[in-house]
């Protein structure tokens, strides 16, 4: 299959990314042999190509042309659509690929983004409550700030409440914000941060795991939360209720072996804060100051972690 | 292994990465595997070891670091240690789990063998690959001894079986030898087993046995209720992975 117009994919280096893209969405979409999501990640990096796992699995081909029949060419005009948006495509095995994210077992196969994209970001989750108190929403902003005079990429979620207020901080402060959405790369949730969303999109990055015309569902959000503990060294709650994405992602970030960091609040008023404290990598802080001491320590620790192995 | 020596203790660095998702492997008569620590419903032995067991010369004592859980993330980060491009992250954790092994508790082989470890081998793939093993760089500089390299056979029928002619050793080694044999994951124990067949037949006295992961699938026996009493039980990197408990 060959490229037929411009942009990334024109360039002949790249044409064979094409036909990696074009057979992992063709394997997503059809997901032969009954393969999951996360079944099709784990047999990507063991191969090391989509094509090899297409081949692998494809179904026979049927007999006459089937109109509905995916196949790697049939996606190939929805590649060059995404691609005319200015989406951009990002397979778990292509090198700019987000490396600690492909880490952690929910991975996505394929990520769109809008953006900068760094492989190697030196990211920290700050995420909170839609309905946040003023004191939590300054916490959000000053901690945004911290983090972003520390050479740091504030990660967050696009929602209400803390999610804006640390997106914004670090815009307004120039600091890099990477905003990872639970809904497809098409489409703003909540309606109301579509002009945030803009801004990062032009400044940071804006990531999605969906496809790009996905609406938000309560599954997405769960797992836009996975994704935001693997694609950073931690975690930092600020306000967060008993029915929070932020509470589900301090589980998997500790699952994830990611660190996590709770505010003194948040471990007061939420008794499945308190089951946390003492797991590895719990941390708890009582002001931005004391966030920042840990999160100094986890930064410390990678860098003697990357001195332990030689690649 | 380190072009400089980590500044954080690696153990406390292992259990902040890693503490949350790996698991000490149990030991408990009729609960789990004498041998390879997999649940067992009220046997000494689960049924792929009880095979093994029709052998002379296997292993003298076995060590596992962790369960590696099919679909969780210690199962991810024991394939993605060796993935064609592997996984930073996940080649750090293997790395810190044997650093500790084999720094703190090398001793605690020689004590049970009653002899000092004096060769070290690294298992081999089966069939034979070109390449090199990804373990081999991750232990070559911490592992005690002389290394005594295995090849492995160009074919084979049964990988899974253990067989002394699965591997041959290309020296001849003294009497009163330890040799301690690393392996990564530990699914049926065939290749361990079958490479200490043929240490001994290289004229090994001991064979100590140090294996990174012992695999569980969750649809196997009643596997999903063990790994469900595991969810809570957060690594500690302080158990001794030679008894499951107290170094000996």
């Amino acid at each position: 299959m060959a490229p037929r117009m411009g942009g990334p994919y024109a360039d002949a280096m790249i044409s064979g990314n094409f036909d990696e893209h074009a057979a992992l969405v063709a394997l997503l979409r059809a997901q032969p042999d009954g393969l999951s999501w996360p079944e099709i990640a784990a047999e990507l990096l063991e191969a090391g190509s989509a094509v090899e796992i297409w081949d692998r699995h494809a179904p026979a081909p049927a007999l006459i042309d089937l109109p509905d029949e995916i196949t790697p060419d049939s996606v190939a005009e929805d590649l060059r659509a995404w691609q005319a948006h200015g989406y951009r495509l990002l397979s778990i095995l292509d090198d700019d690929y987000p490396v600690r994210l492909r880490g952690v077992q929910q991975a996505p196969p394929v990520i769109f983004t809008l953006g900068f994209v760094v492989a190697d970001d030196p990211a920290v989750s700050v995420v909170g409550s839609r309905e946040a108190s003023a004191a939590g929403l300054t916490m959000a902003a000053d901690l945004a700030r911290a983090l972003t005079a520390r050479h740091l990429t504030v990660v967050s979620g696009l929602a209400r409440g803390i999610d804006t207020a640390a997106h914004q901080a670090a815009l307004d402060a120039g600091g890099r914000t990477v905003a990872i959405i639970g809904t497809g790369i098409g489409r703003v949730y909540p309606a109301e941060n579509r002009g945030l969303q803009n801004e990062i999109a032009n400044r940071g990055l804006v990531l999605s795991q969906f496809w790009p015309d996905a609406t938000a569902r309560k599954h997405t959000f769960l797992m836009r939360n996975a994704t935001m503990s693997g694609y950073g060294l931690a975690t930092v709650v600020i306000e967060a209720g008993e029915t929070s994405g932020a509470r589900a992602q301090a589980r998997m970030a500790v699952e994830h072996g990611r660190q996590v960091i709770l505010t003194n609040q948040v471990v007061t008023q939420n008794p499945w804060a308190q089951r946390l404290v003492g797991r590895p990598g719990v941390h708890v802080a009582s002001s931005v100051d004391d966030v920042m001491r840990i999160v100094e320590q986890v930064v410390t620790m990678w860098d003697d972690l990357r001195r332990l192995v030689t690649p | 292994m380190t072009d400089q020596e980590p500044v954080s203790r690696p153990d406390l660095m292992l259990s902040a990465i890693a503490g949350g998702y790996l698991r000490n492997p149990v030991r408990a008569t009729q609960v789990t595997c004498a041998d390879c620590l997999t649940p067992v419903g009220g046997y000494e032995l689960c049924f792929a070891c009880k095979g093994h067991h029709a052998r002379e010369g296997l292993a003298d004592a076995i060590a596992f670091l962790t369960y590696a859980i099919a679909g969780q993330k210690s199962g991810h980060v024991m394939r993605g240690y060796k993935a064609p491009t592997p996984i930073a992250e996940h080649r750090q954790v293997v790395a810190l789990l044997l650093l500790v092994a084999l720094e703190n508790h090398t001793r605690c082989a020689e004590v049970l063998a009653r002899r000092p470890v004096t060769h070290w081998t690294v298992v081999p793939s089966l069939p034979a690959r070109s390449s090199a093993h990804p373990l081999r760089s991750l232990v070559a500089d911490r592992a005690k001894g002389i290394e005594v390299p295995l090849n492995a056979a160009a074919s084979v029928h049964q990988p899974r079986a253990s067989n002394p002619d699965h591997f041959t050793c290309s020296m001849r080694l003294p009497k009163q030898s330890h040799v301690l044999v690393i392996d990564d994951t530990w699914a049926t124990g065939g290749h361990v087993q079958s490479a200490s067949l043929s240490l001994r037949k290289a004229g090994a006295t001991c064979v100590s046995v140090l294996v990174v992961a012992r695999w569980l699938k969750e649809d196997y026996g009643d596997n999903k209720s063990f790994i469900g009493d595991l969810a809570n039980r957060d690594y500690d990197p302080g158990i001794c992975p030679w008894t499951s408990a107290d170094c000996p």
